[in-house]
């Protein structure tokens, strides 16, 4: 079978206090703790951490999607000591799911994340954390080059939930 | 977990402020003495603007216990450092032409930038809803997750994924 073709999306960047991002926050997303995310870690890192948000809009000028990125500290034990970049929360509107917006959010972020290790700003692994009940986004990230830390999920006791730690590199091959 | 509380940041909030006294109220010639407070303010408001991010982080973290008192004195002492940074950086702008350039004026004026986001967009620190700030990498199953980075692939050689390109800055 062919494959689909990807989404055309324009992206543009969204401030945690401007219209965009109150109208995310109202999205019903399924899983509850991507609400949270959203509304509690996502301005933190966006303050404190460098994060940036981009917002994903199809040709209609809706807000389908949006994804977050920024270099981080929080795997660098697994990078000899050097910042990498991250991806912290990305979602795709309820409302626009199963077309094909989630492969073209993902490998966006690779192709920024990319640039942020060709420019020498971080290492050239991209991490991020992904809880064991969410398959969708887990086999997204696969289909996307990402691949698991270590072969069981890992504890977080706080929330109760298991999560993988999901890797790939975004430095390009030597042609 | 220790916590960085209200004393400790009135302490150092009162060490940069006694810094930039001593600056404001220095010797020398006008210029020279002006280039040298522009370069101090800008350093010590990039340092302070770092500190409190810093202090945020940690409570994001988990590392250190969220303090509201010492939320409140950060806000305040981090105003009170802009209000006063932007005089100087005011005065340096006045200045600015007779004297050919101040170094320090541009690097007061992105200081202050930094400074003003900070404070526009104020978020109270809280601990994460996420793991990985809170519990990085397991220390005894990273040799496991180094020796799999190894073997990731690269993108491949003829550049990013091909939805990726599909997306274009708006």
């Amino acid at each position: 079978m062919a494959e689909r073709a990807a989404p055309a999306l324009a992206a543009t960047r969204i401030d945690c206090n401007g219209s965009v991002f109150a109208e995310i926050l109202r999205w019903s997303f399924r899983e509850t703790f991507v609400a949270r995310l959203l509304a509690e870690d996502i301005p933190q890192r966006v303050a404190f951490h460098g994060c940036q948000i981009m917002g994903y809009l199809n040709r209609e000028r809706e807000i389908v999607g949006f994804g977050t990125i920024e270099i981080s500290g929080e795997y660098q034990s697994l990078t000899g000591g050097r910042p990498h970049p991250y991806l912290p929360l990305l979602a795709v509107s309820p409302g626009h799911q199963g077309k094909g917006y989630g492969t073209a959010i993902v490998n966006h972020l690779v192709l920024l994340a990319s640039h942020f290790a060709r420019a020498g700003k971080c290492h050239d692994v991209l991490f991020l954390d992904v809880y064991e009940s969410s398959t969708a986004a887990i086999h997204l990230y696969r289909k996307c080059g990402f691949e698991t830390m270590v072969a069981d999920p890992l504890d977080d006791p706080i929330e109760r939930k298991r999560y993988f730690v999901m890797a790939r590199r975004v430095s390009t091959a030597n042609p | 977990m220790t916590t960085f509380g209200f004393q400790q940041v009135r302490d150092y909030a009162a060490g940069v402020n006694a810094e930039l006294d001593r600056c404001d109220n220095g010797e020398g010639g006008f210029c020279d003495m002006m280039d040298q407070a522009l370069e101090l303010y800008a350093s010590r408001c990039c340092t302070f603007t770092n500190d409190v991010r810093r202090w945020a982080r940690d409570v994001f973290a988990g590392r250190v216990a969220f303090d509201p008192g010492a939320e409140q004195l950060w806000k305040a002492e981090l105003v009170q450092l802009y209000e006063r940074a932007t005089k100087v950086a005011s005065m340096g702008g006045e200045i600015e032409e007779p004297c050919f350039q101040l170094s320090g004026l541009n690097k007061l004026r992105a200081a202050l930038w930094g400074m003003n986001q900070l404070i526009t967009g104020w978020v109270t620190p809280r601990l994460s809803v996420a793991p990985a700030a809170r519990q990085g990498f397991p220390a005894d199953l990273a040799d496991e997750a180094r020796r799999r980075i190894a073997t990731l692939p690269p993108l491949p050689a003829a550049g990013p994924p091909p939805d990726g390109r599909r997306i274009r800055a708006s």
